[in-house]
């Protein structure tokens, strides 16, 4: 059970580093973008494309990934994305969809319709055993590189949030961005970079993950849910409300698919739905922006 | 004591206009005139209501649904498998899907009042989720990805069978149609109709007039899930057949970019968007089905950065302003 | 002692936003037909007390009284019902309906008919005659067609006063009324505020002092959300307090030397 348990975290901790980045737009930008999916996928199929067919160590892919999404996100945000900041939510939605749209059907003429498979480096094959009897677990060295990377990732944007300038002025911005840019405060930087950030790591955790995620064309589509799930259960006004809610989830999603494999990706459903009604808000958000 | 000046402008707004009578006569003629294309225009008739359902909730309320296609897919499960295993009377199938149809929207109401933006998409992006996973898992019901099958329907009122053409069918489901197209004109031009537009126009302003937004808010709602289960049941009973995609969130989108297109909020909007939808539609159904996704995207993204009010309402002359 | 009934009472009433009081221990007592001014520098909390009292707000502790019966927890909606209606400082009109819709549209609900989804909007004749009337009132007869978003600031606001007495309150809570007219727009609405029935209790606040003191019967002086003081117009313009809070020591502007 405790490998389920730690197969959930890490599934849950991969979550999270793909959704923050939507945490931080919606919460920022006050922005709903449905292909937010779309950059995790960017990653996903750019780690195959440096990993597999160009075999650069897998280490030296990772951070390349990131840089190739937070580019594309950076150019999207300044182009596209950054007329769209004042309109209607349901406009955000109509065209974040058309993008994610356009992307699926991209990447399915370009690379092919069925779904990539990546084999993972030796170092990150393999199994170890820890603990004893009723207590022990087998986890996969995979995985646990997954928790690993996302625990120090989480780390370092907690870092950046709350100890630098950059992390004041992003905090600032969120709170008013009209007092944030009256202070002298860059806003439309702060957006661009978070923008890109948000990105880049969401194209990360999709290289990161590639192992686990199925990375194919509608991916964009199949994935969106749990992303929206991870951001509306965990609010956008802090780093550790997305974190909970994504391990949550990501707990409740290999529980329920283990123990009632009829209907477990339904569990998830049924348990975001009732976590709604009762809190709107989020579990964790200090109040929401409608 | 006379009526005031320019009375008769405002009511004239409200009364039936020449081109809305067309409308009715063109469409009770469509069957007859397209009668080789009976199960495109079948088809376009249950689209353009499901469109007009989201419209009731999306342009006259201002609620952004992305799961709407759970009602629908209610609709055409329910009205299948009552055919299948109660009784296969095509209007007491209607009837059986639009009450449920209504009151699971009213399950659902409560989350539409509570919440953000957010919250709601995320709810009914849920609902029709389950209702997705449901249809998949319950198999031996439903026939899970094969859909189902062996919809055998009764004449309809008794006499008309439904025949291989389509023909029957066709004028069944244009006649439904028009029917609640009707019945949902007179709401929203009734005092009623106006309180949805106050409510959307400016919320506060409408409490501090004394309107319970929430009840409004609800009847609404549960209306439009009903006229949505209606135009799947429409579906099931004259495709004999029911399959997952009615619950799947493409034809959540699809309805939302009719709308788009037909312009939201002035009730012919979805049926407009419909036609031009679906036409398009069969006339590049050569391409392979990712294509059509590409430029149905594109589509999207250009006509939001555009500007969605410089393409609504074309007509919009007619509105004496 | 022929006592003037209270139609609108507050006491103790408190609002705090986590660590500021908004509304401190407020005590409000407005008798039928007053003319009731509400005054106090900006951030004094005065339009904190209309959302409390219109239950736009929920306060944090105290009584709300509409009419002897208790309003403090009743949704802000069901007050109107009860004839409590306010205006707003920042018009908050139906900007895509002209003034005649509106009206038609809030005379309509007041008389209970937007249950009916049957018949059409305007049908009743009832209706339409006091839509014509108010219009009339209110001086919007030659806009009332024009769709209110392009209406000019003083036909909105006079609107906005419309569309509250089209409401038929007992109590109206006018926040502001003037503020932002043109100058030759507000000779209109003052008059127009002034000729409001005389079985109407009339609750203003306005920073405007030749308004407030050729208007009002009664005020209450609201400072950092507590009342400083409250009773005539006369009274309250030789009392030092206020003197400070507003002008230093000089005479309160227009009130004539006695």
């Amino acid at each position: 059970m405790l490998t389920l348990l730690f197969d959930g975290v890490a599934y849950g901790m991969l979550l999270f580093v793909l959704a923050v980045g939507l945490s931080i737009t919606l919460g920022l930008m006050n922005f709903i973008n449905l292909a937010h999916g779309s950059f995790a996928m960017l990653g996903g199929y750019a780690m195959v494309i440096l990993f597999k067919h160009l075999s650069l160590p897998f280490l030296l892919c990772l951070p390349l990934v990131f840089i190739v999404v937070a580019l594309a996100g950076a150019l999207l945000e300044r182009l596209l994305y950054r007329q769209l900041y004042q309109r209607p939510h349901l406009d955000q939605v109509l065209f974040s969809i058309g993008l994610a749209f356009m992307s699926v059907a991209a990447v399915d003429y370009l690379m092919g319709s069925s779904q990539q498979n990546l084999v993972l480096p030796e170092w990150l094959q393999g199994r170890g055993e820890w603990g004893e009897g009723a207590w022990s677990f087998g986890f996969g060295y995979y995985r646990l590189f997954i928790i690993g990377v996302c625990t120090l990732l989480t780390l370092v944007l907690q870092l950046i949030l709350s100890k630098t300038r950059f992390g004041s002025q992003l905090r600032a911005s969120v709170d008013d961005p009209t007092v944030a840019a009256g202070l002298g405060i860059p806003v439309n930087r702060v957006f661009l970079l978070t923008f890109a950030v948000g990105s880049g790591l969401a194209g990360l955790g999709g290289a990161l993950g590639a192992e686990i995620l199925s990375i194919e064309p509608l991916f964009p589509l199949k994935y969106m849910i749990y992303f929206l799930i991870v951001v509306a259960v965990g609010g956008t006004s802090s780093i550790t409300g997305p974190l909970l809610a994504a391990v949550f989830l990501g707990v409740a999603d290999v529980f329920g698919k283990y123990y009632i494999p009829k209907l477990g990706g339904f569990v998830v459903y049924v348990l975001m739905i009732a976590i709604l009604l009762w809190r709107p808000q989020g579990l964790f958000s200090r109040g929401g922006k409608s | 004591m006379s009526a005031p000046m320019g009375i008769t402008d405002v009511l004239s707004r409200h009364k039936t206009k020449w081109w809305e009578w067309m409308g009715v006569l063109a469409a009770l003629a469509t069957p007859i005139v397209f009668s080789s294309h009976a199960m495109m225009v079948n088809e376009i008739a249950v689209t353009a209501l499901f469109a007009v359902a989201l419209d009731l909730i999306l342009g006259y309320s201002g609620i952004v649904s992305l799961g709407h296609a759970a009602f629908f897919g209610w609709g055409a499960y329910s009205a299948g498998l009552f055919a299948k295993h109660v009784h296969n009377d095509p209007l007491m199938g209607l009837l059986f899907s639009v009450i449920s149809s209504g009151f699971i929207g009213l399950a659902c109401s409560f989350t539409v009042l509570r919440g953000s933006d957010l919250t709601r998409l995320m709810v009914t992006l849920g609902v029709s989720l389950i209702g997705f996973e449901l249809a998949n898992r319950l198999s031996d019901l439903t026939g899970g990805a094969d859909g189902l099958q062996g919809v055998l329907m009764g004449p309809v009122l008794g006499v008309f069978e439904f025949d291989l053409s389509g023909q029957v069918a066709c004028t069944y489901s244009v006649g439904i149609v028009l029917l609640v197209m009707i019945l949902l004109r007179r709401l929203v031009h009734s005092p009623f109709g106006a309180s949805l537009m106050a409510i959307r126009d400016n919320r506060l302003r409408a409490m501090a007039v004394g309107l319970s937004v929430s009840k409004s808010l609800v009847v609404i709602y549960c209306i439009s899930a009903a006229v949505a289960g209606l135009s799947g049941a429409l579906l099931a009973q004259t495709t004999a057949f029911a399959s997952l995609d009615v619950f799947s969130f493409e034809r959540s989108a699809d309805v939302m970019l009719m709308l788009v297109i037909g312009g939201v909020g002035w009730l012919y909007g979805g049926v407009l968007g419909a036609i031009v939808f679906k036409l398009i539609q069969d006339q590049l159904s050569s391409l392979t089905p990712q294509y059509w996704m590409f430029w149905i995207g594109l589509l999207l993204v250009v006509l939001v950065l555009v500007g969605r009010e410089r393409l609504l309402n074309p007509f919009k002359g007619w509105r004496s302003r | 002692m022929n006592q003037p009934k209270t139609v609108l009472s507050a006491r103790a009433l408190c609002k705090n936003f986590g660590g500021i009081v908004a509304t401190q221990s407020v005590d409000l007592d407005i008798f039928e037909g007053d003319r009731h001014a509400l005054i106090g520098p900006n951030g004094a909390g005065k339009t904190t007390l209309i959302n409390l009292l219109t239950g736009v707000l929920s306060p944090s502790s105290g009584k709300i009284e509409l009419l002897g019966g208790d309003i403090s927890n009743l949704a802000p909606h069901l007050r109107v019902k009860k004839g409590l209606v306010r205006t707003f400082q920042i018009n908050q009109l139906f900007l895509t309906m002209s003034p005649f819709e509106t009206l038609t549209f809030v005379v309509s609900q007041k008389r209970g008919l937007t249950t009916q989804w049957w018949a059409r909007l305007g049908q009743d004749k009832d209706v339409l005659e006091r839509v014509q009337q108010l219009l009339e009132q209110f001086h919007l007869t030659d806009v009332c067609h024009q769709t209110s978003r392009f209406l000019s600031y003083g036909k909105q606001r006079l609107l906005e006063i419309a569309v509250a007495l089209a409401c038929e309150p007992k109590v109206l809570l006018l926040d502001e009324p003037v503020a932002g007219v043109p100058a030759g727009e507000r000779e209109e609405l003052l008059a127009t505020v002034n000729q409001l029935p005389s079985d109407v209790s009339i609750v203003l606040i306005e920073h405007d002092m030749d308004l407030v003191f050729s208007f009002a019967k009664q005020m209450t002086v609201l400072v950092n959300g507590a009342v400083l003081c409250s009773g005539e117009p006369r009274d309250i313009a030789k009392d030092d307090r206020v003197k400070q809070v507003y002008l230093g020591h000089r005479a309160v502007h227009g009130v004539p030397n006695e």
